[in-house]
């Protein structure tokens, strides 16, 4: 006979054991964003003593490098994983607090200028990633995913979609992958392009946030080519993400009718729970820094708490990149995302330029 | 031979579960707020 304890449940863990499980990630990501800074300050001292000329690599690059290197060599411990995982709060609360760094009359105004972009970037890649998905032959849920990850904000809509429209794990982990993939190769071409092209540091954060799927991404490929490159990228990618209630309400509706199922009772509730809260908080704080509730002092404080909340995020977009998981997932999906991002990073590179000649960014 | 593997009680405490989004607000909100009272000075970058 099996002991009855054989079968007891494990236990939830309890609130000090939940953030105790975290701490090992957390201080892991502190030491690979750590190592980014000192490499670059060191490298950059370096080069200035001995009269060198190199390129100047940021601390964001290093600590992405730093974080894929461990992800794909040594690998990551379990102990290590929940605390990675808090890169997405670190990204947020990075975001809220940079709101300080904005005059709610620039919000409104970049803001506007975002939304139309990516009201047209919306259109454009939902048409464009369904176009391909059934080129390709995908599984109309699995070209769903992708088309929501694609025109959004990355996994985070994936997520909110696949619980919408009722999708398979298995379609919302190709998308995911897929997603994740491309996303990390925008942090190497999305730089050196907007630099090929000379683009002003308000033009490229339009486009990497408009352009790039992931927040985390999107944010870190703006931080690569300056710091107010990435003040904009965050901007443009808010107003994106602002956007993943609308979309995912419109696909939940759509799937329901084709599958006979309840449509979506109550509308507002629904996009209430898809908006992201951080939106609010990065508007509260712009407006308190808009009407002088902080001072100048004050101000500058916020943005470096800002600053370290990025680069444990920027750590974290390093160590969960990993080769080997994207390669199990198939080369189909894979594809029709890379396709759909160079064909979107065109798109919305062209919409940037073609706004910058209408409208004074 | 069935087992008998007791249930698990139904818990009658609310569990304060808020979103990851909510907690980044409620973080970020909570250091603005020391900032401005002067708790948290000069942070370096």
């Amino acid at each position: 006979m099996a002991s009855p304890s054989a079968l007891t449940l494990p236990r939830p863990l309890s609130w000090p054991g939940k953030f105790l499980a975290l701490v090992p990630g957390v201080v892991l990501l502190t030491l690979v964003g750590l190592a980014g800074k000192v490499l670059e300050q060191s490298i950059t001292r370096y080069t200035r003593t001995h009269h060198l000329v190199l390129p100047n690599i940021e601390y964001v690059l290093w600590a992405i490098a730093i974080g894929l290197l461990i992800s794909n060599t040594i690998g990551v411990a379990e102990i290590f994983k929940p605390g990675i995982a808090t890169y997405e709060f670190w990204l947020k609360s990075g975001i809220v607090l940079l709101g300080a760094r904005f005059i709610l009359g620039d919000v409104l105004r970049l803001g506007a200028v975002s939304l139309v972009l990516v009201l047209i970037e919306l259109g454009l890649s939902i048409a464009l990633m369904t176009l391909l998905g059934r080129i390709f032959n995908l599984s109309p849920k699995l070209t769903s995913l992708l088309a929501v990850g694609s025109s959004i904000c990355g996994v985070s809509a994936i997520i909110a979609a696949k619980g919408a429209i009722d999708a398979d794990d298995e379609d919302a982990s190709f998308a995911i992958a897929a997603i994740l993939a491309l996303g990390a190769l925008a942090l190497f071409t999305f730089p050196p392009v907007g630099h090929a092209l000379h683009m002003s540091d308000k033009l490229y954060g339009l486009w990497a946030g408009t352009g790039v799927d992931n927040t985390a991404e999107a944010v870190a490929a703006g931080a690569l080519y300056s710091d107010a490159a990435a003040k904009i990228a965050v901007l443009a990618k808010t107003t994106r993400n602002a956007m993943i209630g609308f979309v995912v309400l419109g696909y939940a509706i759509y799937w329901a009718a084709r599958e006979g199922r309840a449509v979506v009772t109550n509308k507002g509730t629904f996009l209430w729970q898809k908006f992201p809260k951080f939106v609010l908080g990065f508007l509260l704080i712009s407006l308190l820094a808009s009407v002088s509730f902080f001072t100048k002092d004050q101000i500058s404080s916020l943005a470096n708490l800002s600053r370290w909340a990025f680069l444990l995020t920027f750590a974290g977009v390093g160590l969960k990149i990993n080769f080997r998981d994207m390669k199990k997932q198939g080369l189909r999906p894979f594809l029709v995302g890379a396709i759909g991002e160079v064909a979107i990073s065109v798109i919305t590179l062209a919409l940037v330029l073609g706004a910058s000649r209408m409208v004074k960014l | 031979m069935a087992v008998d593997v007791p249930m698990p009680q139904k818990t009658l405490v609310r569990k304060l579960s808020l979103t990851l989004d909510a907690w980044a607000v409620l973080i970020a909100l909570g250091l603005a707020a020391l900032v401005r009272a002067g708790v948290l000075k000069h942070i370096p970058w």
